[in-house]
């Protein structure tokens, strides 16, 4: 069952994107993604995180899946 | 289509309590023989030592119907509310669960109380010598179950797509 408890699992949309230079609004429109949704998964407030959108965030920010996810002992 | 069950829906209501009300009024008057209401009723019985069995019958009626009423009305208004959050899409809810729940246990005490009015007619045929139908209905008993079953499925439906929203 789905818990409303903190995910240890950090979303680092914000580093990767400040170290690139980009807009969270000019990702959203290179990917296909609404800019609501990609806010979702930028607060960390998303449940799941589909490999296509995974692989387009990739692709877009010439990054690995482990420079955007990060685990987080204890939501640390 | 949506809207047609729903005002279907509020109507049976309306009607459940308007003759739920007066079938209770009127068997109460029989009952209490108010206006002497009672005793034109049964002067038309015979025999007269049937009259007590038959008066503990329709007040065991009038008793019976309030929880019937109730459990109707919870049954139709959870019913179309169901019905509102079908039409915009919204069905699997954790409330829709909590709503199914209710008509299960409405459903239940419909059946229950339909156990003991079948008591209550068999008690009556054997000490009158007429037949007071009733007959067990197993519709509501396999019901329950089935609405609580329901139920779940909803409240895992609500989770799914709770887990379908949340992801990107």
């Amino acid at each position: 069952m789905p818990t409303d408890e903190a995910s240890a699992i950090a979303i680092r949309l914000d580093v990767l994107l400040q170290d690139r230079g980009m807009t969270l609004t000019e990702l959203a429109g290179r990917i296909g993604i609404t800019l609501a949704n990609l806010s979702i998964l930028k607060t960390g407030k998303a449940r799941a995180i589909r490999f296509s959108t995974l692989e387009a965030i990739c692709r877009e920010l010439q990054c690995q899946p482990g420079d955007l996810l990060q685990y987080e002992r204890n939501g640390l | 289509m949506f809207s047609a069950i729903t005002i279907s829906l509020r109507i049976a209501n309306w009607l459940n309590w308007f003759f739920g009300a007066l079938l209770m009024v009127t068997l109460s008057a029989i009952v209490g023989d108010w206006a002497g209401l009672g005793t034109m009723v049964f002067t038309h019985i015979e025999p007269a030592s049937t009259h007590n069995a038959i008066r503990g019958y329709l007040f065991a009626m009038v008793v019976m119907m309030p929880p019937v009423m109730v459990a109707v009305h919870w049954i139709l208004t959870r019913l179309a509310a169901l019905v509102r959050d079908a039409a915009v899409g919204h069905a699997l809810t954790d409330a829709n669960a909590a709503r199914l729940r209710a008509i299960a246990w409405a459903t239940l005490a419909i059946a229950i109380v339909d156990l003991c009015f079948g008591w209550v007619s068999v008690a009556t045929s054997k000490a009158t010598g007429e037949y007071f139908g009733w007959s067990l209905s197993l519709t509501g008993w396999i019901a329950v179950p089935l609405l609580f079953v329901l139920a779940h499925v909803f409240r895992e439906g609500a989770a799914m797509r709770a887990d379908l929203e949340g992801t990107v």
